[in-house]
């Protein structure tokens, strides 16, 4: 009999506040067979860490010696090193508690969130599984299956990152108990075939089991989905693949074509390997792109003037109910979600246009875009990647949206390039990979990174992107953000010699040019038949105003005035809608009618008569009528 | 321009105001909207404009028209527009011929 046979089984649950080495336990995260996985907040690195604290009890109804068990489990993680992978970080033995310490990742599970938010986009899952393949590659090359992928094993950190975890069934080829590979492990929906026949778990299991996985994440169910154990085998030993576009009827064929391969009966139909599996699912990931890239690539008669022809044509947002009830807009007027249409009226489409033609010039590397965060800059990175996203690769990002120091992993996932380390090596990885499409004839691919802030812990990792540009071709940069770019890459230490890089202004309205971008669009918006809404001609001057000139700053006023005249009833919009309208953010979709505000006996106030003279004085035009007016 | 005094003052003409042609408020009498009716007049005087040029009129000089019980008479004087609103509408004839003359239109 082992000596563990002799340990007490304790609450491995009750430790909450507890401390083991370094780590004080907080609450439990995670429940298995082989143990507990407890939030701990390493109190030496001051940094969280997950702390799995092992079951006695699943050690030995597997057989094993506890502690050589949990020793060899944690001996195996440590072999391996891979961004893919969870990370361990320790393992130790504390009177009857053995426990291993890993790094936290602080997101749902897949499993977890495919029950919360439903099947993912196939970008999303495809994207999952390329990173689960990755690291699965990385386990076999280390001899180690891991005999458990399943959905919630694949732990989906910040920035669309997926790790896989838990690697407490993983059977190490050289370990001690290849004598019971034998030993069904795993858990059902995921199982192979092979391992339900009592084979010895394979890489090719694994790939199976991740091909479940993925088919779990596109659909939102595993593919075999019994009433029973024994229906589950059945299903999984004899039952044909199910097609997943019975369930997810716009699944693009490429997905399904892969679970077919990685869900084949036979371990040798399968892929040949995980990274066969990654090179597969990572062509779904540039088809995907490349689909969306030719809808946009539908061509269209030059627009005049010479404005950049619309590469993408989605159908325009439909109007908020009320605004449609109310006053027979049938489409979103002032929608800034569509890219395309507010980029097509000076000045923001001579912007544009200076931006594409920048771009496109041979010498021009990095392009700096400057404006203000309501200066529509969002919008316009987005319209300019749907310009070129046709005719060259566009790796498009916004930094707010990405944790820190995620650039480059984001880039290198989005390029396909091979998952990384080190910044550096992430850099070289890049080039490396968008290099091979330049020497293959491609046109240099355009990397466009939206809301960088120089003051932000990213920003090291811009300037490492823009300069790795700049030094090797490989690719273009546009960068936007607010004005001072240039002069903060310059001294971050990137140099870059004259005529390789373009500065540009998102410009501002002006107040005769705010008035035409409503009417536009309200013209635009209106359904057949329906009468004319008018925006008076001192609204139109304090809009102007109240804007700033910005863009989505307008498009929000202009909206709220939609509203406020709905509520009213009425078709013109005046000086009272634009300055009740410029109080709030968009209220379309927050706000029923009935409880917008209703205009004073009395418009308007002297303060804002002071205001608007002021508008009028700075139009050339004479004050607000007093006198014999009622007004005073 | 300003409101004709020898239309002000007339007991028929309930309100008045002159906008400019784009519908800016110039001057406003009896008129508690002033600003969205001189909107409205803006619109009308250029859209009833672009349909006289259509059905081969010339350029707009004046335009009346007459509700259950009200009338109104638009007048172009320059770049500016003056509107009357009437009451009883059957007196909107006899205003027309006034304003017409106040801002210097002269019939052929």
């Amino acid at each position: 009999m082992p000596e563990s046979r002799a340990y007490k089984t304790p609450d491995l649950a009750g430790l909450v506040g507890a401390k083991l080495g370094n780590y004080r336990l907080e609450r439990v995260i995670g429940r298995g067979r082989m143990g507990v996985v407890y939030l701990a907040q390493d109190e030496a690195l001051l940094r969280p860490t997950a702390v799995k604290v092992l079951s006695w009890r699943a050690a030995e109804a597997n057989g094993h010696d506890p502690v050589q068990w949990f020793l060899a489990e944690a001996r195996l993680i440590a072999r391996l090193n891979h961004p893919r992978v969870v990370q361990i970080y320790g393992a130790a033995r504390q009177a009857e508690h053995c426990y291993i310490a890993m790094e936290y990742v602080p997101g749902p599970s897949a499993e977890a969130a495919v029950a919360q938010g439903g099947p993912l986009s196939p970008e999303r899952a495809t994207d999952a599984l390329a990173q689960a393949a990755a690291a699965l590659h990385a386990a076999h090359r280390s001899g180690i299956v891991h005999r458990d992928v399943k959905p919630a094993n694949l732990l989906m950190g910040a920035g669309g990152v997926v790790k896989l975890g838990d690697f407490g069934m993983a059977l190490g080829s050289a370990g001690p108990w290849t004598g019971n590979a034998h030993l069904r492990v795993g858990t059902p929906y995921y199982t192979a075939p092979e391992v339900w026949s009592g084979e010895a778990a394979t890489p090719a299991s694994d790939i199976y089991s991740l091909g479940a996985s993925y088919f779990q994440l596109l659909t939102g169910r595993p593919p075999y989905d019994g009433e029973d154990l024994a229906a589950i085998e059945q299903a999984h030993l004899r039952a044909p693949v199910p097609d997943p576009r019975q369930l997810v009827r716009d699944l693009p064929p490429a997905c399904a074509a892969l679970l077919e391969r990685a869900l084949a009966k036979s371990p040798r139909a399968r892929h040949a390997s995980a990274e066969v599996l990654l090179w597969d699912a990572r062509r779904i990931l540039q088809d995907l792109a490349s689909m969306r890239g030719s809808a946009s690539a539908v061509p269209l008669a030059p627009a005049p003037d010479g404005e950049p022809a619309p590469a993408e044509r989605r159908p325009p947002p439909p109007a908020p109910a009320p605004l449609a009830r109310a006053l027979g807009l049938v489409r979103r007027p002032f929608a800034d979600v569509d890219p395309e249409e507010p980029y097509r009226l000076d000045p923001l489409a001579t912007v544009r246009r200076m931006l594409l033609g920048a771009v496109e010039d041979p010498s021009t590397m990095l392009v700096t875009l400057a404006g203000s965060g309501r200066s529509g800059r969002g919008a316009l990175c987005r319209a300019v990647a749907s310009d070129l996203g046709a005719s060259r690769r566009v790796l498009s990002v916004s930094l707010d949206e990405l944790p820190a120091g995620g650039l480059l992993e984001h880039l290198c996932r989005a390029a396909g390039a091979p998952d990384e380390h080190a910044e550096e090596a992430r850099a070289n990885a890049l080039v490396e990979r968008l290099s091979e499409e330049r020497r293959a004839g491609a046109p240099p691919a355009l990397v466009i990174a939206d809301a960088v802030d120089p003051a932000s812990g990213s920003f090291a990792a811009v300037a490492r992107v823009v300069a790795a540009a700049l030094w090797t071709g490989a690719y273009k940069v546009v960068l936007a953000g607010e004005p001072g770019l240039a002069a903060a890459l310059a001294g971050a230490g990137v140099d870059f010699p004259g005529g390789r890089a373009v500065e540009l202004e998102i410009p501002r309205f002006r107040p005769e040019e705010t008035a035409r971008y409503v009417r536009t669009w309200l013209e635009a918006a209106l359904g057949r038949g329906a009468p004319p809404i008018l925006l008076s001609a001192d609204a139109a001057l304090l809009l102007a105003r109240r804007s700033e000139g910005e863009v989505e700053r307008l498009n929000c006023i202009a909206e709220n005035m939609l509203m406020l005249a709905a509520a009213e009833r009425k078709r013109v919009l005046t000086t009272w809608h634009v300055w009740a309208a410029s109080d709030g953010e968009r209220w379309a979709e927050t706000r029923p009618l009935s409880e917008m505000p209703r205009p004073p006996a009395h418009w308007p106030p002297e303060e804002v008569v002071l205001l608007i003279d002021a508008c009028r004085r700075s139009a050339g035009l004479d004050p607000w009528p007093r006198g014999a007016s009622p007004l005073d | 321009m300003t409101i004709p005094p020898l239309i002000a003052k007339l007991p028929e003409v309930k309100s008045a105001l002159v906008s400019t042609r784009q519908g800016g408020v110039v001057e406003v009498m009896r008129e508690r909207e002033g600003e969205r009716v001189a909107a409205v007049v803006g619109f009308l005087s250029s859209t009833l404009g672009e349909a006289g040029d259509e059905l081969g009129l010339g350029h707009l000089r004046r335009v009346a028209f007459n509700g259950p019980g009200r009338g109104g008479v638009i007048a172009v004087a320059g770049a500016e527009l003056v509107a009357a609103f009437v009451e009883p509408p059957s007196s909107v004839a006899s205003i027309e011929k006034l304003l017409a003359g106040a801002v210097g239109q002269k019939e052929a």
